[in-house]
């Protein structure tokens, strides 16, 4: 599993040595393949960060129809893993929608340059872009709704989740929860350990999520945190969930007018410090800034 | 016994090479064990010598003719005097000459056929002998083949509706004879199917024994005629045993199938002619639900359910019986077959009733003939007290107007329980033909026949301690059971004991007409020899006839092969629940793959070997693909676009909204997985909106229909949904180029019920053209008919459309792998509502 994710990440990392921001298409290297009919990959990389997306189309088992699912991966450890990015429109689950391959094509902009996924939630139609630019480690995203849609947005919701740092392994057993000192911090505060969701305020634009102990410090003490950034204009609630377990949570609600949600998520290449992160949020906000 | 053993396996080979002495076995497991009496005192009878025939066929050979006006029987001295003749011609290569046993010629052994001065003086009375049996018997200038002839009997099956089958006895010790000393095996119809092998010397020890059917009649005989009938089947079986003609029919006797007793059992009467007969009793004749379900269907025989509830169909049913009787069967108004001067058969019409349709009748419970304890015995169980009653009723009536006459009753669905109410046992009178479903495929199954034992043991009870006396078994589907199942039916009799009688065994095939029987005839032969002698090594014969049939190399991958398949069913499949669905483990398949290959490239070209080893690889490409592509069958997804607002369906059959033609259509595929690309394609389509399913069919050939057939017997389209993914309930939807439809549903869960076909589906709506070379159809299925809310945008539900094509091209083809049975929701594909747009 290890060397498919490695696998994965240098096919990345080698298509981006040619020019700025690389995207490259292609069938998805999954574990256990079998499991798929549809499987299809696209690595965006710049020469600060490589972003491999899948998109899985899982087959039915049993009582259960096909799943759709977006994942980032090729990290080790942590961050944006898994379903890093979901979307429910008027009561309906990206994952129960229909995924072809024709719904993702590429984008590019200037120097600007990655993917189209088209979305449709009965009616509701969006595309989600992801992209990155050359100057950025940040892999870049708008959400935008169509204004050909059939249906109108009456509800919709952006659920963000990530693992930081690393995921705890004792015995051979995987600890989900009671072995963590996760933190959720903002411009404006740090959220700690909280069994419930809490609202955000305006000031909460962006966030990293990081562990108080495993802070990247140390190859013992996990990759460290990860960042993202969310454009509040077009939000109506913002809530967050952040206790002693392997992830934390974000949820956004789009304003039923909303026309478009940009956002931003870095999960650094590289091991990281929770204080080395804050240090280059603050020294290159150029980097970190939407365009 | 070992040194008997080894003592065999080289004084035979011995024997044969040094000079064909005794080229025979007597006691090869190949042929019947046979009672054996001393032998008599003689010297040994030199038949052939050094290829010549030192012997001639003598009989009474007018005795038959002689008989033929006094009675009405099948003959049996002719049949075997050219059943002998013609396998000496085949094995020597010489005509034998057939004489009247007064003028033997001097100097000639002979082969005294049938009754005549020779074979009583030789102390055999064919009329002691069982019905059908038959006595073999040296004296010293020859040999006696004598049988229990009704041909012979004076006054035989003369009297109207007496119905006897005839008994053959000499004619079945011919086949004995030429099995037993002449090495003759009659394996499967046609000039390839027989083993005759070369004779040169043939020298007959003195010998004698006697042998007679265990089961007095062996059912099968149907299957074998109708498979061979001219037209279309003969066509069809010629590809693989070549030229046929009508004597090729009559396989049915070298297989030993026949009887001598009047028919028994039966779907009798038969609905439609009952209700051609009593247009005005239909009420009486067919059940009629509380909730008003009338279980009537003017068009076929499935569907109909006789009103067993009632007892003035009981004596409706007498009545009519009285004019058949008093017009010795001219006035036959219920089409009444196995219906003599012995029996009365009273059957059904192949419909399953559920329960619920019966409980709440105000008869059932005024009496109280069904109750929660009769449902929980098993599957089915409900109305075996309704059942009871009536049969009790129907044999009391048949024992005051014809004492001694037999009621014959069959034991399956509803009836497949005997009723345990000691009000409703049955009289003397009544006898039983059971039909338990799963033999003889699971006789080996200690669990399996634990049930099996109950229910036939509740019949003996029922009966007062009397066996049920006819076991109907089938030979099931798969090609993996198929293959071996005939070697289990001689296990029937041992592991049923006191509960069935001797009466009647049937091995019933269930593939149709022309049917596949022929490719499996190593497990035929197996089953219908082990009706005339269930003790009979039938596993023992099929092994050693690999070679000699198929040669040396060819032989031993074949017998490899055939074990592999009773070592692989009894491992995986003998114990499970899987009906006919055969799961093997790819390794198991590949063996076998490799083993037919090594068969097929070891058979010479252009060798009697090859035309019959394409007989018996003819099924078995696509059998094992169809293991594959269930082992690696995923279930297709259908997505079902969304009908935009602005986008409306006229269900007029036509299809000419704009946008059916961007609609994609579903993938139709062979059912039972052999992956066989469709012949006779159709484009199935379907769309949705919130308030139901719209289809579109569309059949670019003529389609075959008829009025007088039900919409099962016409070209046709099942359309089968099961709402969700939890398999909890399946609605079935039917229809033909006629429109005549069907609708049915069952629930699964929480409860299995049976197959309701009284489902009323109101509001669906079919409509649709036949322009006569293309069929086109258009239907609307709103959801409350499955009294649910429309489904959600991205739902899923399980799904198949089949699709009949009937007539003499015909096909079947769905849009799921259900091995053939439609309602199977294990292998339903699934259709996904999609949303708005998608």
């Amino acid at each position: 599993m290890k060397s498919l994710l490695l696998t994965t990440l240098l096919i990345g990392t080698a298509a981006v040595i040619a020019s700025p921001v690389q995207v490259q298409q292609g069938p998805a290297r999954v574990y256990r393949p079998q499991r798929y009919s549809l499987r299809e990959g696209v690595t965006i990389a710049n020469k600060y960060c490589t972003y491999p997306l899948q998109f899985t189309l899982t087959k039915p088992v049993n009582e259960r129809g096909e799943v759709f699912a977006m994942n980032l991966v090729g990290k080790k450890n942590c961050n944006f893993v898994g379903g890093f990015f979901s979307l429910t429109v008027n009561g309906y689950k990206m994952s129960e929608l229909d995924f072809t391959k024709e719904k993702i094509t590429r984008w590019q902009d200037g120097d600007r340059s990655g993917m189209e996924l088209k979305l449709n939630f009965d009616g509701a139609k969006f595309t989600l872009r992801l992209f990155m630019r050359p100057d950025s480690p940040v892999l870049w995203g708008s959400l935008i709704y169509d204004k050909n849609s059939i249906d109108p947005i009456r509800k919709a919701t952006i659920d963000i989740q990530a693992l930081p740092s690393m995921l705890k392994i004792e015995n051979r057993k995987v600890l989900f929860s009671n072995a963590y000192t996760r933190e959720l911090v903002t411009p404006a505060t740090k959220y700690s350990h909280n069994n419930k969701w809490v609202n955000l305020t305006p000031a909460d634009t962006s966030f990293i999520f990081q562990d108080g102990e495993l802070d990247g410090s140390a190859e013992s003490k996990g990759s460290g945190p990860c960042w993202f950034w969310i454009d509040r204009t077009n939000l109506s609630r913002s809530q967050a969930f952040v206790r002693n377990s392997w992830k934390i949570f974000l949820k956004f609600d789009l304003k039923k007018d909303c026309q478009v949600v940009n956002f931003g998520l870095w999960h650094p290449a590289a091991r990281i410090s929770n204080a080395e992160m804050a240090e280059k949020l603050k020294k290159e906000p150029a980097a970190f800034t939407f365009k | 016994m070992q040194f008997l053993k080894s003592w065999k396996t080289w004084v035979l080979p011995l024997c044969l090479f040094v000079s064909s002495a005794v080229a025979y076995d007597l006691n090869s497991p190949e042929v019947f064990p046979v009672k054996y009496q001393k032998p008599p005192a003689h010297a040994p009878l030199k038949m052939v010598v050094n290829g010549e025939l030192n012997f001639v066929i003598a009989a009474d050979l007018k005795a038959e003719q002689r008989m033929a006006s006094r009675s009405k029987s099948a003959k049996s001295i002719a049949p075997a005097i050219r059943i002998l003749s013609e396998a000496i011609e085949k094995c020597t290569g010489k005509k034998v000459q057939v004489v009247d046993v007064k003028n033997i010629p001097a100097g000639k052994n002979v082969i005294v056929v049938g009754d005549c001065s020779i074979t009583r003086e030789n102390g055999i009375d064919v009329f002691k002998l069982p019905n059908q049996g038959f006595a073999v018997k040296t004296f010293p200038r020859g040999i006696i083949i004598a049988g229990h002839d009704s041909s012979l009997i004076d006054g035989y099956n003369m009297k109207p509706l007496e119905q006897l089958g005839p008994r053959t006895g000499t004619r079945y010790g011919a086949y004995d004879f030429v099995e037993r000393f002449l090495g003759v095996r009659f394996y499967f119809p046609g000039e390839y199917g027989t083993l005759t092998p070369a004779i040169k010397d043939l020298t007959i020890t003195p010998v004698s024994y006697t042998d007679a059917p265990y089961f007095q009649t062996r059912g099968g005989i149907y299957s074998v005629i109708s498979c061979l009938a001219p037209g279309r089947p003969r066509k069809f079986w010629e590809q693989w045993l070549g030229p046929l003609t009508n004597e090729d029919q009559r396989f049915y006797e070298k297989l030993r199938l026949g009887g001598d007793l009047p028919g028994s059992g039966g779907h009798n009467p038969r609905p439609e002619r009952m209700a051609k007969s009593f247009p005005g009793k239909l009420k009486t004749i067919f059940y009629t639900s509380p909730g008003g379900n009338f279980w009537y269907n003017p068009k076929g025989h499935v569907g109909n359910y006789f009103n067993v509830v009632d007892l003035a169909f009981a004596d409706l049913l007498i009545d009519s019986l009285k004019r058949y009787y008093d017009s010795n069967g001219k006035i036959n108004e219920g089409g009444y077959a196995c219906t003599n001067l012995t029996n009365i058969s009273f059957g059904m019409c192949d419909t399953l009733m559920p329960d619920a349709e019966v409980f709440n009748d105000p008869i059932v419970r005024k009496l109280n003939l069904m109750t929660v304890n009769d449902m929980k015995r098993g599957a089915n169980s409900g109305m075996a007290n309704i059942y009871a009653r009536f049969h009790q009723y129907l044999a009391k009536r048949i024992q005051q107007e014809w004492p001694g006459r037999k009621l014959w009753i069959m034991a399956y669905y509803n009836v497949r329980f005997a009723g345990n109410d000691p009000r409703w046992t049955l009289p003397p009178n009544t006898e039983v033909q059971l039909c338990l479903g799963d033999l003889p495929n699971k006789v080996r199954s200690p669990r399996h026949m634990k049930q099996m034992l109950k229910i036939a043991e509740e019949w003996y009870t029922s009966l007062g301690n009397r066996p049920v006396q006819k076991l109907w078994t089938y030979s099931g589907t798969s090609p993996f059971v198929l293959a071996i199942n005939g070697e289990f039916v001689g296990d029937i009799p041992k592991k049923f004991g006191k509960y069935l009688g001797n009466t009647h065994i049937y091995f019933g095939q269930c593939c149709g007409i022309p049917g596949d029987m022929w490719f499996y005839y190593y497990s035929l032969y197996a089953a219908y020899r082990s009706e005339w002698n269930p003790n009979w090594n039938a596993a023992a014969a099929i092994d050693a006839h690999w070679e000699p049939f198929y040669g040396k190399e060819t032989g031993k991958y074949l017998r490899q092969f055939h074990q592999l398949l009773r070592k692989c069913y009894m491992k995986y499949a003998l114990n499970d629940d899987n009906g006919q669905s055969i799961i093997y483990p790819i390794p198991e398949l590949r063996k076998m793959e490799e083993l037919l290959a090594k068969a097929q490239k070891s058979v010479k070209p252009g060798s009697v070997e090859e035309k019959r080893l394409k007989l018996f690889m003819a099924p078995w490409k696509n059998a094992i693909s169809s293991v594959r592509n269930q082992l690696s069958y995923e279930r297709p997804v259908y997505k079902i676009r969304q009908l935009l607002p602005n986008e409306k369906v006229n269900v007029d059959g036509k299809g000419n909204e704009a946008f059916w033609a961007k609609v994609k259509p579903m993938k139709l595929l062979d059912p039972k997985g052999t992956g066989t690309p469709v012949k006779y394609p159709a484009e199935i389509k379907l769309v949705w909106d919130k308030t139901g399913i719209y289809g579109f069919t569309k059949t670019p050939y003529k389609p075959t229909f008829s009025k007088n057939r039900s919409v099962f017997l016409n070209d046709n389209f099942e359309v089968i949904f099961s709402p969700g993914m939890k398999k909890e309930t399946v609605y079935q939807i039917a229809f033909d180029p006629l429109n005549q439809k069907f609708f049915g549903t069952q629930r699964f869960l929480p409860i299995l019920q049976p197959f309701d076909t009284h489902w009323k589906a109101q509001g669906v709506k079919i409509a649709m053209v036949n322009k006569g070379n293309e069929w086109t159809t258009e239907f609307y299925v709103p959801f409350k008919v499955f009294d649910l809310p429309a489904p959600r945008a991205y739902q899923n539900w399980l799904c198949n459309i089949v699709r009949n094509k009937t007539g003499a091209q015909n096909e079947y083809s769905g849009t799921a792998m259900t091995l053939g049975t439609n309602r199977n929701l294990s292998m339903f594909g699934i259709i996904k509502f999609m949303g708005k747009g998608d």
